[in-house]
């Protein structure tokens, strides 16, 4: 039911998410631009004074000139000032300087202070990116008409030193992505859940962003994928959700599904997702009701059902014809025989698309192997990743998982070792062994749960208390 | 209590492996399967008896028949280098997996960046054959050691597209061409995942449909989606080379057929038998194979070099210069982890030994830590050992866990002769792993 109470929500999103793929094109983006201090960051342009804090020794000093240069790859500026009387050129290293003030500027300009930690107010907002000329179908308008990100800096900064805008949002210093490495089995580690910690963060910088999940996944539980769709449509509601493909089999190739847009790596592959359960397939309700509410939301997604259809099961069959002049692809559920027909799949297969049959069928919306090539495609000039949080996130979780999901099985084994201090022994180390995967539930959940099931953490807390018991007995007996 | 799966990639233990009891060098091994066509054109008949079509004289291609290829193209008239070129050549030899192992390539990387090479050469000479019963049985007649089912070694295909795309990445700012000498079993996917491709004059590409054979399941539903994950994960490594799908579907899948037209300097693949040039694969019982020739003629190859030098003159360089630093690289690191696995099959025969007295567990125990620092130092010789026998680093944990448990139930048997029972232990030793042909 859930699932389908979301479906409203992702037919009335399917249309306008992708429209904030060009949110906040910076009008004066040439002169303007953030750059990162040591502590926080400042915002202005060539000719603005400043005055700078920078790190001398031990101590520091207050430097006041004009900003010549800025070089943000090389990490320098470069700045007119006056020493011993004398005007003077000289390279400053951003990463030595504490603080950073706009004291007065070029006309354009203006630029809005910063500095170590966060400075709270100072000079006058700078006339900074604003949103793409009025009358375009501007994407950003939309933003900004819903309560988006402005792009106008307000002069604030927040608790990490980003500058923020006027509606509060981060501004960052170009248009970019927010990536999410989705690897592993969904359910372990390819989750919902950092797919909606990601959409948070995302949501910092102000509706309109683009979220990449980088799908490398061989499937996974049924279970998972629900809450997938839920936490995907959502997300959906304020930002652009793309899916780049390594591998996106079974329950990763409905996850693709859900995005906006999908982008294949030159070897991805992406389907076969048949229900099964150990090594037979899973029929009936479970799976009519899987093909039905999954069906339904691709089929909204503006994705064909017969695609999905043809992954699940071997019987459906899946072609594709090219309109001869516009050459448009269009989907077929049965052979047509028209010129040029192509078979994705018969009557005995289960589809699994590759980046070339994905992009000529129009399935995937282009083939890119690195971020370099992506971003073309996604609209970018160049592959910029606004923050690394997802990266940090999804790397931590999938450290974790592995580690907890290799220690359970060595610990399992462990209890079968015979100890030489009897019984006794035999029983204490056990316990030790059984805490051990508990600490482990408690700190990856998804791992244990995942090997035993609920019933399974629930046997090991009953077995804890009964071995606690019988050396309780054992120790008793013996003094 | 299965939780509901939409997984597609299964373990291992689905697969039903054979474990051989004898290992050995991976370079050749004796086969069954039937030799690809030789390449007289047009190739093998249709084997149901439908008419093949007439033969017709092959097309005359001419070097450069690149015109649609993805990738740099390594032909001298294409990187028109004014000096003779710097070429580096990249091994893989042996078994996938496990000489042809990230680890290896990350020291090859890096050198081949300080080197800064005109042209970059993959040589390619990995024979696993094919996992048909018919393969293993002739395996295990000729008594070969260290031999890994060529599934097993298909299991790793995840890994190996991995590598592909990493090598890709690094490299595909040089001209490369790969050069493959001979190519049997899963190897094929790198044979054919760079687009200029050139062949020894004896090589094979064939028996990629081993990756089929990694499927499973008890109806048709689940083994169509097994087949389909499977072969489409094999088919994105294809891809890379740039290969179409129908070629791409006749070399992994056992049912489809392959034949091809010739159109100018431009090879169209079929997925039937129809093709007016040539018919590869007219049978639903075995994958497209390519001996050298057909590989050449079809374009498949971009020609047959018979050895390095002829590589060099048929991309259009009379003279050039070999960057041998890849290939030291290369022999050394699989040298020193064969070497020291040729070391610790012996340590393991001892370990087996019968032990009569409780100072030989110490022993026991040394040699499992021995063991144990040589799965850490090399993940090729714990691959081996895992691929071979079983063995894995967590087992090798729990040995010597057990033996250290024994020695402690030693020591307090001879110290408390009147105090408590010292429990269990002493007895047999701990079970070992698989014994070398025991």
């Amino acid at each position: 039911m859930r699932l389908l109470a979301s479906l409203a929500v992702v037919a009335s999103l399917a249309g306008s998410a992708p429209a904030f793929a060009k949110a906040w094109a910076p009008q004066n983006a040439a002169s303007q631009q953030q750059v990162k201090l040591q502590k926080g960051t400042w915002w202005g342009a060539v000719g603005d004074r400043v005055e700078i804090t920078v790190k001398d020794m031990l101590a520091s000093k207050v430097i006041a000139a004009t900003v010549q240069k800025i070089d943000t790859e090389k990490g320098v500026l470069t700045v007119e000032m006056e020493a011993d009387g004398k005007k003077t050129v000289r390279p400053i290293l951003l990463n030595s300087i504490l603080a950073m003030k706009t004291v007065g500027g070029a006309p354009a300009s203006g630029g809005a202070p910063a500095s170590g930690g966060a400075p709270a107010s100072g000079g006058a907002p700078a006339a900074a990116p604003t949103a793409a000329p009025t009358g375009s179908a501007s994407p950003a308008k939309s933003a900004t008409a819903a309560g988006g990100a402005t792009g106008k800096p307000s002069g604030k900064v927040d608790a990490q030193g980003f500058q923020l805008d006027e509606q509060g949002y981060r501004i960052a210093p170009k248009k970019g992505v927010f990536r999410l490495p989705w690897k592993g089995g969904v359910g372990q580690t390819a989750r919902a859940a950092e797919i909606e910690k990601l959409a948070l963060e995302a949501d910092k910088w102000g509706p309109g962003q683009i979220i990449v999940l980088e799908i490398d996944s061989p499937g996974g539980l049924v279970t998972e994928i629900f809450k997938i769709v839920d936490t995907i449509a959502k997300t959906r509601e304020r930002h652009r959700v793309v899916a780049w493909v390594r591998e996106a089999i079974s329950a990763a190739a409905v996850t693709s599904m859900q995005c906006d847009e999908i982008y294949f790596r030159r070897e991805g592959a992406l389907g076969a997702a048949m229900m099964i359960r150990g090594r037979d397939s899973v029929y009936g309700e479970p799976l009519d009701r899987f093909r039905d509410e999954l069906g339904a939301i691709i089929e909204k997604n503006g994705r064909p059902r017969a695609v999905f259809e043809a992954m699940v099961l071997s019987k459906p069959v899946l072609t594709y014809t090219k309109d001869p002049v516009t050459g448009k692809p269009t989907f077929h559920d049965h052979r047509t025989g028209l010129p040029g027909e192509v078979v994705l799949s018969d009557e005995k297969d289960n589809l699994t698309f590759n980046a070339d049959n994905a992009l000529d069928s129009g399935f995937s919306k282009g083939t890119a192997n690195s971020g370099e090539e992506l971003a073309p495609l996604l609209g970018l000039k160049e592959w910029y990743e606004v923050s690394d949080y997802g990266v940090k996130v999804a790397t931590a979780f999938q450290k974790l998982f592995e580690e907890c999901e290799k220690d359970f099985q060595l610990q399992q084994q462990r209890l079968n070792i015979p100890r030489a201090g009897g019984a006794a022994e035999q029983i204490a180390s056990q316990i030790q062994i059984l805490e051990k995967l508990l600490q482990w539930n408690k700190r990856c959940p998804p791992c244990i749960e995942g090997q035993i099931g609920e019933r399974g953490v629930e046997q090991i807390e009953k077995q804890l208390k009964e071995l606690r018991k019988q050396l309780s007995d054992i120790r008793k007996a013996g003094s | 209590m299965n939780p509901l799966l939409l997984v597609a990639a299964v373990t291992l233990a689905a697969v039903p492996f054979v474990q051989d009891p004898a290992p050995a060098a991976p370079e050749q091994a004796p086969s069954t399967e039937p030799a690809p066509a030789d390449g007289s054109a047009p190739a093998a008949a249709p084997a149901d008896g439908n008419a093949a079509p007439a033969a017709k004289a092959p097309p005359p291609f001419t070097l450069g028949r690149t015109a649609a290829k993805p990738g740099k193209s390594p032909y001298a008239t294409d990187t028109l280098l004014d000096h003779p070129p710097r070429v580096y050549v990249i091994p893989m030899e042996g078994y996938m997996g496990v000489d042809i192992h990230p680890v290896v390539y990350e020291r090859v990387l890096r050198d081949l960046k300080e080197q800064k090479p005109d042209l970059v050469v993959f040589r390619l000479s990995s024979s696993d054959g094919r996992g048909s019963e018919k393969y293993m049985e002739a395996v295990n007649e000729a008594q070969k050691e260290d031999k890994i089912d060529p599934r097993r070694l298909a299991s790793g295909i995840t890994d190996y597209r991995d590598l592909a795309d990493k090598l890709h990445g690094e490299l595909d700012d040089y001209p490369t061409v790969m050069y493959v000498q001979d190519s049997r079993g899963i190897s094929c996917v790198y044979a054919l995942a760079w687009p200029y491709m050139f062949m020894a004059p004896t090589a094979r590409i064939s028996g990629l449909d081993v990756v089929a054979e990694l499927g499973g399941g008890n109806d048709a539903d689940i083994k169509a989606k097994m087949f389909s994950a499977w072969t489409g994960i094999a088919k994105g490594i294809l891809g890379l080379g740039g290969r179409p799908q129908e070629l791409c579907d006749a070399l992994v899948r056992p049912d489809r057929k392959l034949s091809a037209d010739i159109d100018g300097r431009n090879t169209k693949w079929r997925a039937d038998t129809a093709g007016s040039w040539y018919v590869i694969d007219t049978t639903d019982e075995a994958a497209a194979r390519f001996s050298s020739k057909l590989a050449e003629d079809t374009g498949l190859a971009d020609g047959v070099a018979e050895d390095m030098s002829d590589l060099m003159s048929l991309l259009g360089y009379p003279e050039y210069t070999t960057v041998d630093s890849g290939e030291k690289i290369f022999r050394d690191s699989n040298a020193a982890w064969r070497r020291r696995y040729r070391e610790s099959k012996k340590w393991m025969e001892e370990f087996q030994e019968p032990w009569e007295t409780p100072q030989e567990l110490g022993k026991r125990k040394q040699i499992l830590e021995k063991m144990q620092q040589a799965f850490k130092q090399s993940p090729q010789f714990a691959k081996m050992w895992e691929w071979t026998r079983g063995l894995t680093e967590d087992q090798l944990k729990l040995l010597i866990e057990e033996i250290q448990e024994q020695i402690r139930s030693f020591q307090k048997q001879k110290q408390g002769s009147g105090g408590r029972s010292g429990g269990g232990g002493g007895g047999r030793g701990p079970a070992g792993p698989m014994g070398p042909g025991r």
